[in-house]
């Protein structure tokens, strides 16, 4: 890049590489107050459950609760993984969805983006900006929830082994790796709903009707992946490996469900994302 | 939850294909049988057994359905294992059992699973019976299961006087057992079990490879992406190199909207140092102008050149041009100053380039600046938007609308930093459906309704010339109109008579006389005259180009 030449007839000191620096987007975005909302709900989250179980107990088999939820206070890392549990499917989307379907539309929505693009800042690096700042709000806000979950868990319930009602247990080194796996894998996961959410923001100039699409597509997929009569077919559901991850808590891992997992993500994140710089790059500003 | 689809080519036997030695401690303890054998130990529930290991596995294994009770089994227990132990087959042992004189002994043989929390898990419920003849060492065959032990966790031999499943020797009676020493456990194990790993599916693979193919097609398939290939070309035209603006040819229509041009064949160009004013009545395509000069939307037909260069999305010329246009565009939570600050680092120049100085002066916030944008007025905004446009001193800025939502004081200055602004070489375009706006700051005009260019030139060109006077008159006949015109036409020091057309009367233009001396002579030449007065020039000019067509 920095061999790059100055375009000719641009004003002095303009380079097209140099427009919406990342860490001038990341300021735009931090000073938002929806974005401090959804870092305080990922941390807040752990304690809200914790204090629920507190107030609760600790629940019992006989509702049919996951016995990862059961374990829940048996120790710190069981604590942590129990919270993942809950996010798993719906939560954590939340977020992704937000930041990424947000990001284009509310731009358009205040008419920033017009000014922005005439500055001018090339589409695609427009994009390219954005979808790297929310790609790492999303990491922040999805690995912080494991993160603060071990801490409130280790405080409350001790640091100690993962207790699996299944398979034994898995020493709290071991356990811990596995949960550093599991958040990443998480992440991946929700890659899907970034690359739907950024396409859908492109789309739209309303940042709801975009972050709302992202989250009806979670929904949707969550009701489809129910209907076990669709067989492989769920396979291909967007949220079909979010819950992948408990075939890892074991002693002897399946990395299976976590590999099409993964491959499904990424898969479906290449494709929303072209479609998302395809349309961009064409499209009429009019907001 | 997981089945492990473990296989193998052929039946390892209950010996197992490889052995794995553990070594127990524990030394000779002493295993009471009670008299009748009651209470008996746990370990599986006779006819139960099948359904209790099932529920076992599902509740926990922690759950103490095997129970053994002090005082009737002896327990050797070894170190936490280094690694997973998957056990398949039977494990054997060796035991020595002194029956304390009242043979046979009846003992029960298991081995737990026991986690680093303490609690243990009999696989499978499973125990082996022995009957021991006499005192001595004999050889245990523990039950044949398949299990995993995980790392950490140890084993656990126990040999019990009693269980629920079968009945034991009623006479009580005390035996001692213990382990031979350097005797291990010898647990057989099937290597070609552990490495049948479940396949991944061959989509796992494939299915990335195709998204990413997918994804490249349709990145370099787009519009924008056809349009890039093909516009590289021509995009320098050396001829317009000097020219702030020239557009050629301009045509758009709005998606969904098949027959209505938007803008349609729209040609004009400006000149360094103008004022342009960008006249025309709401909806006649100013905004839609502007933006296609500013590459946000892309014209059906025709180009724009800045500077000499074409203008597409993202044009780095643009970097020369400043634009306010339909309105200001701030992040509403942050405050007029950040978003300056922010809206010049965005552009990726030199901050000493930007001369907020001058651009603060125009927006004339006061303390206003530091508040957030959302809390400002429209017209606080606009004056901000305005600033926001003139950052970096553009050699070309576009106005759209600037004086709405402004009081009359702030209009006048806003006239003032225009004219200012042109006067140093700079050049202006400014957009307005008020005729006397552009009439008081622009000096050449392009006049527009629905979508097409109606006039263009300096003003007075198109506005006509300032001394020309329109002499109001009755309904006259056109043989009598005709004959005052000749007249008047003879007369001294007037240049030019002609009918005027949008109303009854003669557009007269002096050259010398004096307005008293032609309304003198007009009364002489008994022309109905009902008022005499300066041609509205501007407005005049405007309803009659726009009038026609609307």
């Amino acid at each position: 890049m920095s061999t790059e030449t100055v375009p000719a007839q641009a004003a002095s000191g303009f380079r097209p590489s140099r427009t919406l620096p990342l860490r001038v987007e990341a300021r735009r975005q931090l000073s938002r107050r929806r974005t401090s909302i959804v870092f305080g709900v990922m941390v807040a989250l752990p304690v809200i459950v914790w204090a629920a179980l507190a107030v609760g107990g600790t629940p019992s088999g006989r509702d049919g609760s996951p016995s990862l939820i059961q374990a829940a206070t048996s120790s710190g890392v069981n604590f942590a993984f129990a919270v993942l549990f809950m996010a798993s499917g719906f939560l954590l989307s939340v977020p992704v969805a937000l930041f990424f379907g947000d990001t284009v539309a509310s731009e358009a929505s205040w008419s920033s983006l017009r000014y922005l693009l005439a500055a001018p800042v090339p589409r695609a690096r427009l994009l390219l900006s954005k979808l790297t700042v929310a790609l790492g709000f999303s990491a922040v806000a999805v690995l912080v929830l494991p993160l603060v979950a071990l801490g409130v868990g280790t405080a409350a319930y001790g640091w100690g082994e993962l207790h699996l009602t299944l398979a034994g247990s898995l020493t709290a080194g071991t356990a811990t790796e596995r949960l550093a796996l599991v958040a990443v894998y998480l992440f991946v996961c929700e890659l899907s709903v970034a690359g739907f959410a950024l396409w859908m923001s492109t789309l739209t100039d309303a940042p709801l009707g975009a972050v709302g699409g992202a989250v009806g597509l979670v929904i949707l997929s969550g009701i489809l992946d129910n209907i076990t009569a669709l067989g492989s077919l769920r396979d291909f559901l967007p949220t079909h490996g979010m819950y992948a991850w408990v075939d890892v808590l074991q002693p002897n891992p399946d990395w299976t469900g976590l590999a099409e997992g993964v491959s499904m993500a990424v898969a479906l994140a290449l494709v929303f994302g072209a479609l998302a710089f395809r349309h961009f790059r064409a499209k009429d500003i009019v907001s | 939850m997981v089945q492990f689809g473990a296989n193998a080519d052929r039946y390892p036997t209950l010996a197992g294909t490889a052995h794995r030695a553990v070594t127990l401690d524990g030394g000779s303890q002493a295993v009471a049988n009670p008299a009748g054998g009651m209470p008996p130990a746990i370990s599986s529930v006779p006819g139960l057994g099948g359904a209790l290991s099932q529920l076992g596995g599902l509740v926990g294994g922690s759950l103490p359905l095997s129970q053994d009770l002090p005082g009737q089994y002896a327990a050797f227990q070894s170190a936490p294992l280094d690694g997973a132990l998957q056990l398949t087959g039977a494990p054997s042992v060796k035991v020595t059992v002194d029956t304390g004189g009242s043979a046979p002994a009846v003992l029960f043989a298991k081995l737990y699973d026991v986690a680093p929390d303490g609690s243990s898990v009999l696989p499978h419920q499973l125990v082996t019976p022995l009957r021991v003849a006499a005192s001595g060492t004999v050889d245990v065959q523990l039950p044949a299961v398949d299990y995993d032990f995980a790392a950490g966790h140890r084993l656990r031999l126990v040999l019990a006087a009693t269980d629920l499943g079968y009945s034991s020797p009623a006479q009580p009676a005390t035996y001692r057992v213990s382990l031979p020493a350097d005797d291990p456990l010898t647990l057989p194990t099937d290597l070609a079990l552990r490495d049948a790993a479940t396949p991944l599916p061959a989509w796992v693979w494939l299915l990335p490879v195709v998204a990413a193919a997918i994804a490249a097609a349709l990145v370099l398939t787009g519009v924008g992406a056809r349009r890039r290939r093909r516009g590289h070309a021509p995009a320098v035209d050396p001829e317009f190199a000097k020219l702030p603006l020239v557009v050629e040819g301009l045509s758009k229509r709005y998606h969904g909207s098949t027959d209505r041009y938007a803008v349609k064949d729209l040609s004009f160009r400006v000149e360094r140092g103008q004022v342009l004013g960008l006249l025309g009545p709401n909806g006649a395509g100013k905004t839609t102008t502007m933006r296609m000069l500013m590459g946000l939307i892309r014209p059906d037909a025709g180009r724009v050149h800045v500077f000499g260069q074409s203008i597409a999305a993202g044009a780095p010329v643009l970097s020369r041009v400043g634009a306010f246009v339909e309105g200001a565009g701030f992040l509403p939570h942050l405050s007029g100053r950040a978003n300056l600050d922010l809206y010049w680092r965005a552009t990726g120049r030199p901050a000493e380039d930007a001369h907020v100085a001058e651009a603060l002066e125009i927006a004339d916030l006061g303390e206003a600046l530091e508040r957030p944008v959302r809390t400002y007025s429209q017209g606080m905004r606009q004056r901000l938007a305005i600033a926001q446009a003139m950052l970096g001193l553009p050699e070309l800025l576009i106005l759209d609308e600037p004086t709405n939502g402004l009081d009359p004081q702030q209009i006048r200055e806003m006239r003032a930093v225009i004219t200012r602004y042109a006067a140093g070489g700079r050049t202006v375009i400014v957009s307005s459906h008020l005729l006397s706006e552009v009439e008081q700051t622009c000096t050449h005009l392009v006049v527009m309704t629905q979508g097409r260019l109606l006039a263009a030139g300096p003003v007075a060109e198109i506005t006509g010339n300032d001394d020309e006077l329109l002499v109001g008159t009755g309904a006259m006949g056109a043989d009598a109109l005709d004959a005052v015109v000749a007249k008047v036409a003879a007369l001294d020091g007037v240049a030019s008579v002609a009918p005027a057309t949008e109303e009854p009367g003669l557009l007269v233009q002096l050259d010398g006389l004096a307005v008293p001396e032609l309304l003198a002579e007009l009364l002489r030449l008994d022309v109905p005259v009902e008022r005499v007065g300066p041609h509205r020039r501007l407005e005049d000019a405007f309803l009659t180009l726009t009038g026609d067509r609307a």
